[in-house]
């Protein structure tokens, strides 16, 4: 009689341990595998949970799962109210410093496809150089002072630069220890806990991507980077992954990072390397 | 017998090791009377954004634009009453779900003072409530 009871009860609660076994995506956090690997293993999970879905779709974010979503979102884009943001990066971009050189001095072939291939990791300074930092040291480098990360000025910068790769897939390098290094680092910040509502990154954009938050349907990390500076009708206005990375940690009840500190230049760096292959389109556009 | 099976399952459940869950002897919930008050105390929880939010991920009877991250509660062919045996377990889940599924992807309401105590105990008795 005993014994039934125990198997009953353990089928009791099959159903709900079932649900518990099919999350491996909690396997993708593995920080020893490397980057290619890492790589590989996020493709098969999303075209496991997405088989119809191909890699240039997750492009759109959330609009991917959605056609009345979608079809709203082509209505806006005919208007993008972050090309004013655009406009103003350009007028920046082509003003000269003091010294009488430009922006695009610091960049090869004046900053075309560029912005692909960042965040870059330096070896030099063991650190990671985004789009942001390097329009800094570009200004540093000119004489000139540094510009806040996350004022107007700055924002539409990175915005024009990133523009000028509209178009490309993104190519980001993971190569040599260092940059492994840095790279699992971001892995760890994007997989690891945290917050009052004790979630990681991964809980939302890779085991509920696709799905209901409220109202809002969750995006699957794989896409994420190649869309932004993005304009945000929350916001009003255009703003950086980092920013929105500093909303997501608010929201989970986390204290959200600087923007340009060393936890998220990482993980922008793993969550760009794991856009590689889906084309750059900024400014975007997110309710 | 009734009973009794209830107490065997009890124990089958701490033998299978899936309680995890402390038989705590404080045992409040069951002290407190489970009232319209309660239950209605605990849907306004369960519903508010800034308390429970349970609709964030869950379908609940009643509540809009809800979110389907977690299963729709009650869930489908299972009752509160099969899934927990007991208000306790149920109220400590909700403070703390990993403790019972180490993969429940939930807010630690408890454990993380999301909610006191008697507001878990409140929306474990509206959940109680729902057929
Ligand atoms: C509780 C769930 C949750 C957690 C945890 C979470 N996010 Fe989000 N995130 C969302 C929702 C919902 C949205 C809005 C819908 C969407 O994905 O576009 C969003 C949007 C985003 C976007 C914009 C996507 C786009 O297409 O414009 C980025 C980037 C992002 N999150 C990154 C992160 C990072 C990095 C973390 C961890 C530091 C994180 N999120 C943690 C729920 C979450
Ligand atoms: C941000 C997401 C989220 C929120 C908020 C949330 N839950 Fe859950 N909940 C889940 C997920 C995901 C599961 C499934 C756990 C599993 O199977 O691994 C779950 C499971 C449950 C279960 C058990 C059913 C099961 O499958 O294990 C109950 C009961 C429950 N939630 C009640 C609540 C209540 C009550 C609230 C609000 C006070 C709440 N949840 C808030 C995500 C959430």
């Amino acid at each position: 009689m005993k014994r039934l009871l125990i198997a009953l009860s353990i089928l009791g609660l099959a159903g709900v341990s079932d649900a518990a076994q099919a999350v491996n995506w909690w396997d993708l956090g593995n920080t020893k595998v490397g980057p290619a690997e890492t790589l590989k293993q996020f493709h098969t999970y999303f075209k496991e949970q997405n088989p119809n879905m191909p890699l240039e779709k997750y492009a759109l974010g959330s609009y991917a799962f959605s056609p009345e979503m979608y079809s709203q979102y082509q209505e806006a884009i005919q208007f993008n109210p972050g090309d004013l943001t655009l406009s103003q990066g350009k007028a920046l971009w082509t003003k000269a410093f003091a010294n009488g050189k430009t922006y695009a001095s610091c960049y090869p072939d004046g900053g075309k496809g560029v912005a692909a291939h960042y965040p870059m990791y330096d070896p030099k300074t063991h650190d990671i150089v985004t789009i942001g930092t390097s329009l800094n040291a570009c200004r540093k480098a000119n004489g000139e002072a540094p510009l806040k990360y996350g004022s107007s000025d700055m924002i539409a910068l990175q915005t024009y630069l990133t523009s000028l790769s509209n178009g490309m897939p993104v190519d980001v390098q993971v190569q040599g220890p260092g940059a492994t290094k840095a790279f699992e680092e971001g892995k760890a910040y994007f997989f690891m806990k945290r917050g009052q509502l004790n979630f990681s990154c991964a809980t939302c954009h890779v085991a509920y991507a696709g799905k209901y938050l409220r109202a809002q349907i969750i995006s699957p990390v794989q896409g994420q980077s190649a869309h932004f500076p993005t304009y945000r009708a929350a916001w009003s206005a255009v703003n950086t992954l980092q920013k929105r990375m500093q909303g997501c940690d608010k929201k989970v009840g986390a204290i959200p990072q600087p923007l340009e500190s060393a936890d998220y230049k990482r993980l922008e760096y793993f969550m760009s390397y794991l856009s590689n292959g889906i084309k750059i389109n900024v400014p975007g556009y997110r309710p | 017998m009734k009973h009794r099976n209830k107490q065997l399952a009890q124990i089958a459940l701490l033998i299978a090791g899936l309680a995890g869950l402390t038989l705590s002897m404080e045992a409040s919930a069951a002290d407190t009377p489970t009232n319209a008050g309660n239950i209605q105390a605990g849907k306004a929880i369960a519903f508010n954004r800034a308390q429970g939010n349970c609709l964030a991920c869950h379908a609940l009877p009643g509540g809009t634009m809800a979110g389907n991250v977690g299963p729709a509660l009650p869930m489908k062919g299972v009752t509160f009453q099969q899934m927990f045996q007991t208000k306790e377990k149920l109220v400590a889940f909700l403070g703390d779900p990993e403790k019972l599924f180490p993969y429940a992807n939930m807010p630690e309401f408890g454990k993380n003072k999301v909610l006191t105590q008697t507001q878990l105990e409140q929306v474990a008795d509206y959940l109680w409530s729902l057929k």
